[in-house]
């Protein structure tokens, strides 16, 4: 259950990104995991609202973009999507390729809201 | 008109403000950034005093701690080794090390099942003598989640003992994928086991083709001394 950490490390993250920033309200948190990461996404959106609680982020919904494993291929220069398990090219069947995506583990983007602007009082000179 | 705080808006998010601009801030950044900062930090440090560290990853019982037993009596005195043994509690591993010329230093992690690199980074200027050529990084037992840290190790060998059957390359494809080299283990035990070595093979070169894949028994020595020449290789012996 490393989810726990991961989670805890997307808070982080998601604090040292807003910081210097207003933030009322921190609506959605969007990452991207491979299937290749390491990352089970139901134990990581399990997880997520236990790190979140008591940080500026608590209550944020967890948006997961599941990417597949695709494969580049040396022999073929085709990039696929392998047959899995394996790695193999799913054009030509040369097992000469190389991981192009899946072992993303990122944080993509943070959706909040700003603080409403203080009523502005009648007369008051900016 | 809201009925919460009976302003006139109705699509106000309430308890955190009111009504304020609805903002996407782009991060694309790693998750583990902070972990693979640290990372970066180790593996510069390890690379300028010519230290090669390999992340040991495993079940629990695959015999780690027995292969590493064995593996520093039979390099002591030709080349310097160290051991760091991560694991939830105690420093059992760390005292059956001990005594065979190589510095230990145990991490317990705690309720963590995994090392990471600001663990191992704390530990590296206490267990790497000047001598040192191969550090050993002892993960906890987990076929998951050490996988998914970079330690700023040279590279990962995954091992995978004879008693947990054939398949575990293709249940746990990230490790093995990220793997340099995978070692097989207990291998004094396959006459008593119903277990199918070409099976075994072909899953570890399906999910990694490729693979260097060694295969050995720590108990009786045999395939002991491909693992030595491979190690003496890393550290350029």
């Amino acid at each position: 259950m490393h989810e726990l950490s991961i989670a805890m490390a997307l808070v982080g993250q998601a604090q040292e990104a807003l910081a210097g920033r207003a933030v009322a309200h921190v609506d959605r948190i969007t990452v991207r995991i491979g299937a290749l990461s390491g990352v089970d996404p139901e134990a990581l959106s399990f997880a997520f609202p236990v790190a979140a609680a008591g940080t500026p982020v608590a209550g944020a919904e967890l948006r997961i973009e599941r990417v597949d494993p695709e494969v580049r291929c040396q022999a073929c220069g085709r990039t696929t999507q392998p047959k899995w398990p394996g790695t193999v090219c799913a054009a030509c069947g040369s097992s000469e390729t190389t991981l192009a995506e899946g072992r993303e583990m990122s944080l993509v983007n943070i959706e909040y809201e700003e603080p409403a602007a203080a009523p502005e009082e009648p007369g008051h000179v900016r | 008109m809201c009925d919460r705080c009976g302003c006139g808006a109705h699509d106000h998010g309430h308890g955190h403000g009111h009504a304020g601009e609805h903002r996407t801030l782009q991060v694309e950044r790693a998750i583990l950034a902070h972990n693979n900062a640290h990372a970066a930090e180790n593996r510069l440090w390890l690379t300028q005093r010519g230290v090669v560290a390999i992340n040991l990853i495993s079940s629990p019982g695959t015999g780690k701690t027995r292969l590493l037993e064995q593996t520093l009596t039979a390099l002591s005195g030709t080349i310097g080794c160290a051991v760091i043994a991560g694991d939830q509690e105690t420093d059992r591993d760390a005292q059956r090390l001990r005594g065979r010329g190589a510095p230990v230093v145990q991490i317990e992690t705690g309720s963590a099942c995994h090392l990471d690199a600001v663990r191992v980074g704390d530990v590296l200027r206490e267990v790497v003598r000047p001598d040192t050529r191969l550090l050993f990084i002892e993960n906890v037992g987990n076929l998951v989640c050490p996988a998914a840290f970079d330690l700023g190790e040279t590279l990962k060998i995954a091992l995978l003992s004879v008693t947990e059957g054939e398949d575990k390359p293709l249940k746990y494809p990230a490790l093995f994928l990220n793997a340099s080299a995978a070692v097989i283990t207990k291998t004094d035990l396959i006459p008593h086991l119903e277990w199918d070595r070409e099976a075994c093979l072909a899953a570890l070169r399906t999910a990694h083709p490729g693979l260097r894949i060694l295969q050995l028994s720590a108990r009786t020595g045999e395939g002991m001394e491909a693992w030595l020449e491979f190690l003496k290789g890393l550290a350029g012996r």
